[in-house]
């Protein structure tokens, strides 16, 4: 089976991930027939180009897509598919999940470089 | 915990200062365990060890029964006995197999038409490998009736990989909490009422001592009675005949495929050698059992 991973990823951790594929659950703040902004689960404002005639329809969405730079020297998640997850989603509990992913549990998550793995990733 | 225990689930913590070991690695687990269920991401289903075809898969050196996935369906293949979902949850993609029973109840038809494409949903069930492919057999399949339960699962998962490589959680002393990998120590509560009845529930604060210990927090040890990583960690320098002792860096190595990391593995050998199981021997990245 195809393995097809993504990072689920913040405002802070979203650099880290130009040019890969990740995931993001926000908060609909701005919704344009191209262009919308998500609240990330840390606070952080993310752009997200929206796939061909997608819609939000609810308060918090996931999106899964691919980071890229902007000309505008920051970053903008080019979306795949969106996913609603209703009018009542916890981002403060979310962000932890996604620290920890990111930190010290990330071999649960994602493929962890060897000498990353054995050095025992820092939070 | 505070006395609310509310654990009922997969791991069931007895009384709340000390967990009942029953998921810990070691002998004499009692029978029940074989009913637990385990929540995992599909990553850790992915990377499941199959030593033996007779023998139950690996996970973190556990035996797995049953798994409990949270993940999005990206397809889905409908046969005349048997439906295949695709599932995504952001580590890994895999298929769960659910066979349509031919009496099936009005509900489980109800809940699987509204496992559609797009839909995030809760998969039970065991890992079966099928001409070396691993895939799901789902007893049950259902939408999720509260997307906060997405983040319920992670932590699940994450508290359940703590439990199994570990071992059971510990009261911090003095109440203080120690917090799983730092600032979530408070907030497992905050995700805890979401979701069925059957999986476990955190309740209260000041439970996570000995995992936040690990990171060079408190964590009171009970001397007689070793926590699993600890006894792990003694019974590789009581092998051991080297008369340097083992470097710091063979015990990460031989403990990184359980998915337990440098930084656990020096607190607890700082622990082992404060008590009196082993001293240093060329310098501090070296140990010697002292019996």
């Amino acid at each position: 089976m195809e393995q097809f991973q993504a990072v689920r990823v913040n405002g802070a951790i979203l650099p880290s991930q130009t040019d890969q594929n990740v995931i993001l659950i926000g908060k609909v703040t701005e919704t344009g027939p191209e262009y919308s902004t998500l609240q990330a689960s840390d606070g952080a404002p993310i752009r997200v180009k929206m796939s061909a005639g997608n819609a939000y329809n609810s308060a918090y969405v996931e999106v899964v897509g691919h980071v890229y730079p902007d000309e505008a020297g920051g970053l903008y998640v080019d979306e795949f598919i969106s996913r609603d997850l209703g009018d009542n989603f916890n981002l403060e509990n979310y962000n932890e999940v996604v620290e920890m992913a990111n930190g010290r549990f990330a071999h649960l998550f994602r493929d962890v470089p060897a000498a990353a793995a054995a050095a025992g990733p820092q939070q | 915990m505070g006395g609310g225990n509310q654990g009922g689930g997969f791991l069931s913590q007895g009384g709340g200062t000390q967990g009942d070991g029953m998921l810990s690695p070691g002998q004499g687990r009692p029978s029940r365990e074989k009913q637990s269920i385990m929540p995992l991401t599909i990553k850790q289903v992915l990377e499941s060890q199959h030593d033996n075809p007779d023998d139950k898969p690996k996970v973190d050196g556990v035996e797995i029964v049953h798994v409990r996935l949270v993940g999005c369906i990206i397809d889905i293949n409908e046969h005349s006995t048997n439906a295949v979902f695709k599932i995504e949850d952001g580590t890994g993609r895999i298929d769960a197999k659910v066979f349509i029973e031919q009496d099936e109840s009005q509900l489980q038809t109800e809940r699987r038409s509204r496992c559609r494409e797009g839909v995030y949903v809760a998969v039970v069930g065991q890992i079966k490998r099928w001409q070396d492919k691993l895939h799901v057999h789902a007893f049950d399949i259902r939408p999720l009736e509260d997307t906060n339960q997405i983040t319920q699962h992670f932590l699940e998962a994450i508290y359940a990989h703590l439990h199994n490589t570990l071992g059971p959680l510990r009261k911090a002393p003095g109440g203080a909490a120690g917090g799983i990998g730092g600032a979530a120590g408070a907030q497992p509560m905050a995700v805890a009422n979401y979701g069925s009845p059957g999986f476990a529930r955190q309740g209260g604060a000041a439970q996570q001592g000995n995992y936040g210990a690990f990171n060079g927090g408190g964590g009171e040890m009970d001397s007689n009675n070793l926590a699993p990583l600890h006894q792990k960690l003694l019974d590789i320098f009581q092998a051991d005949t080297n008369p340097h002792g083992l470097s710091l860096d063979y015990c990460a190595d031989v403990l990184k495929p359980q998915g337990i990391g440098y930084d656990d593995i020096r607190d607890a050998v700082v622990y082992l050698s404060s008590e009196g199981h082993i001293y240093t021997t060329v310098d501090d990245f070296h140990y010697k059992s002292t019996t």
